[in-house]
């Protein structure tokens, strides 16, 4: 028992001379915890919508007793201001087209389309469905010419929502959102009618997508990242311990030239991990590609390289694989829980959302679902292409610039 | 006899540690110079400014006439670190192709230098072995062999017979001197005193700073004693006064 006291008074003491690892077990359980509770604290919010309500209001009915009755409701209005505005933030637009267009673009998540003569429609056709004959106007109690409440028009009794499903989950959640509304303008009339009675979904993206169609993009992008940092920082943390890195820099290859070999080989790596992760995504889970796969594998090369020039930098931290390996979780734990991988950005709150632009992983998932679910190409995803592209110079400079360092300390 | 290594005021410090201390150091062609001294007195930082890994904070450092680490003596130089630099996960003969490469050889003159060096360090027939797979002689011979790959004019090794066993030291040194037959100038560090005997010269450091120089011989004799051992403790006491 003593001796086994020694050991575990040993292996403390040799922690608690390691600075970096004390670091490490303090830091990462705080980090996790705070990261974890900030980035899965709730639904997502701020989603943008775009509106176009072209209800004129109204709703007019001939009588029996002679006047025409016009019932002063604006069932649109009604509808727009029972969506919750804590999920969503709503833009204006005036048809459905450009709801369509607005959604195409990627400016917005999803979109409701209210037509002109919605209330009037939508009332007509619960009074016919429920075989209304009186209604009650004024304190005044009417009743209904049948006949012409028949052959009233009903078409525009419908409102449209129009919903991008490459997040899957956003998809529901706005689908989910809508349903709540409309029950808000349901309650009002005698009749009950089903969502889809109400309200018809299309969707610009995603159709028939499943979870892991959402999933698939962000998982792959952080295979590339663990994998080429882990394997970035242990080859160059062991070249540089077991000396074959001064005997590189002792001949005539060049701090840059060090640096684009470690490029090149894993951006080779990374075309054989995108391959193996898309093709396994396709065979095991059946998932859809609707972008140009080469294109995908491009864009995550692109990634690969910049992760690859972060390895660089982490390892000037390491002085033995040892604490390379422990540098890991200081990238894996914001990264997996910042970066919108299992939960889109948008159900952080608002003061950590600066950290989630600041990971590059956040535009390489992005970036790769619109590819790979929307079908998007260069012209569309080029805010993700200049962010990994300027992550991948400044990292490829920072790597010159170490290397340089340590080849002429 | 032209030098193949002139240091004139040589100094590097890391923070307050004062490594190197105003170092003249003349190594001349073709000989055998060996960098004798304890552990931490200087000896590896030395050999890296002389190999361009460190830049000196203040001194001269001219390796076959041209500043250190400057791109015409890359190619001219040698290096062997005081960790093996090999790598274990590759096999031998491409350990020696990777190094070769990295000097711009290929094709079968590559080829030819490898089957010669092969020879010379007895490795002939291991060329497909994994590195890891080898001994702990095979592996340091292997090591010298990546740094003459490029047939350099200079060599320097840093403790190359460190942990290594006298049989091996023995054959270590004999190759050594077969290089030197060939026109190689060699700069050897080491801590070993018995080996300094192998040297055409040497160099006594301590602290950072050359305490003195000359042939084996000259040493003992300016001493007044019989090893090198013995000379070195009267440098070392002369110093300190």
């Amino acid at each position: 028992m003593n001796r086994a006291v020694v050991i575990a008074v040993n292996i403390l003491r040799q922690i608690r001379n390691d600075r970096r690892t004390v670091g490490m077990i303090v830091v990462t359980p705080v980090l996790v915890m705070v990261l974890f509770g900030y980035a899965f604290a709730g639904e997502p919010h701020d989603l943008k919508l775009a509106i176009a309500n072209e209800d004129v209001g109204g709703a007019s009915f001939q009588t029996i007793e002679g006047p025409v009755i016009t019932l002063p409701l604006n069932l649109g209005r009604i509808m727009v201001g029972s969506i919750d505005s804590s999920t969503f933030a709503m833009t204006s637009t005036d048809s459905l087209e450009s709801i369509r267009q607005i959604i195409s673009d990627g400016q917005a998540w999803g979109g409701l389309y209210i037509p002109r003569n919605f209330t009037q429609h939508f009332v007509t056709r619960g009074f016919q469905i429920a075989n209304q004959t009186t209604v009650m106007f004024e304190g005044i109690l009417y009743h209904l010419n049948l006949t012409q409440l028949r052959g009233m028009p009903t078409d525009q009794a419908y409102m449209t929502t129009l919903i991008d499903n490459s997040n899957t989950q956003v998809g529901s959640l706005i689908a989910r959102k809508m349903q709540e509304a409309v029950s808000s303008i349901i309650m009002l009339l005698p009749v009950n009618l089903s969502f889809s009675g109400v309200i018809h979904t299309d969707f610009i993206y995603g159709s028939n997508a499943k979870f892991v169609d959402f999933f698939a993009p962000g998982i792959m992008s952080f295979v590339i990242t663990i994998i080429t940092i882990m394997l970035t920082i242990v080859s160059i943390v062991r070249e540089r311990t077991n000396g074959t890195m001064e005997r590189i820099l002792a001949s005539p290859t060049r701090p840059h030239e060090v640096v684009l070999g470690y490029m090149i080989a894993f951006s080779l790596i990374s075309v054989l991990q995108s391959c193996l992760l898309i093709g396994s995504a396709i065979l095991l889970f059946n998932m859809t590609i609707q972008g140009n796969v080469v294109f995908a594998i491009g864009f995550v090369v692109l990634y690969a390289i910049g992760v690859q020039g972060l390895g660089t930098l982490l390892s000037t931290v390491a002085r033995n694989e040892f604490q390379a390996i422990q540098l890991v979780p200081l990238v894996f734990v914001p990264f997996i829980l910042l970066g919108g991988i299992f939960w889109p950005v948008e159900a952080m709150p608002t003061f950590i959302r600066p950290l989630s632009a600041a990971i590059p992983l956040t535009y390489a998932a992005e970036g790769l679902r619109s590819i790979m679910i929307r079908g998007w190409g260069p012209a569309e995803i080029w805010k993700d292409l200049v962010a990994l592209s300027i992550f991948a110079l400044v990292m490829i400079l920072a790597g010159f610039a170490v290397t340089k360092k340590r080849a002429r300390g | 006899m032209p030098d193949a290594v002139v240091t004139k005021k040589l100094r590097k410090t890391f923070g307050k540690v004062n490594a190197v201390m105003d170092l003249d150091l003349s190594v001349h062609e073709g000989e055998i110079y060996g960098l004798i001294g304890p552990n931490g007195s200087g000896k590896t930082t030395t050999v890296k400014i002389l190999c361009g890994l460190l830049r000196p904070d203040g001194g001269e450092v001219q390796v076959l006439g041209n500043p250190a680490g400057s791109s015409s003596v890359r190619p001219l130089i040698g290096y062997m670190p005081q960790d093996l630099a090999i790598y274990p996960d590759l096999k031998v003969m491409q350990n020696l192709d990777f190094f070769g490469r990295l000097y711009g050889l290929g094709g079968e003159k590559l080829k030819a230098r490898e089957r010669a060096l092969l020879r010379m360090v007895a490795l002939e027939g291991r060329e497909g072995s994994l590195v890891s797979t080898l001994s702990g002689g095979m592996k340091h011979r292997l090591s010298l062999a990546c740094s003459m790959i490029h047939g350099p004019r200079l060599l320097f090794l840093d403790e190359p017979t460190v942990g290594v066993d006298p049989e091996l030291r023995f054959s270590f040194w004999q190759y050594l001197k077969k290089l030197k037959e060939g026109g190689l100038t060699a700069l050897i560090t080491t801590h070993y005193m018995d080996e300094a005997g192998r040297c055409d010269r040497v160099g006594l450091i301590r602290e950072g700073r050359l305490i003195a120089e000359g042939t084996p011989r000259e040493l003992r004799e300016s001493a007044g004693c019989e090893s090198l051992e013995d000379a070195f403790l009267v440098f070392s006491k002369r110093d300190m006064k």
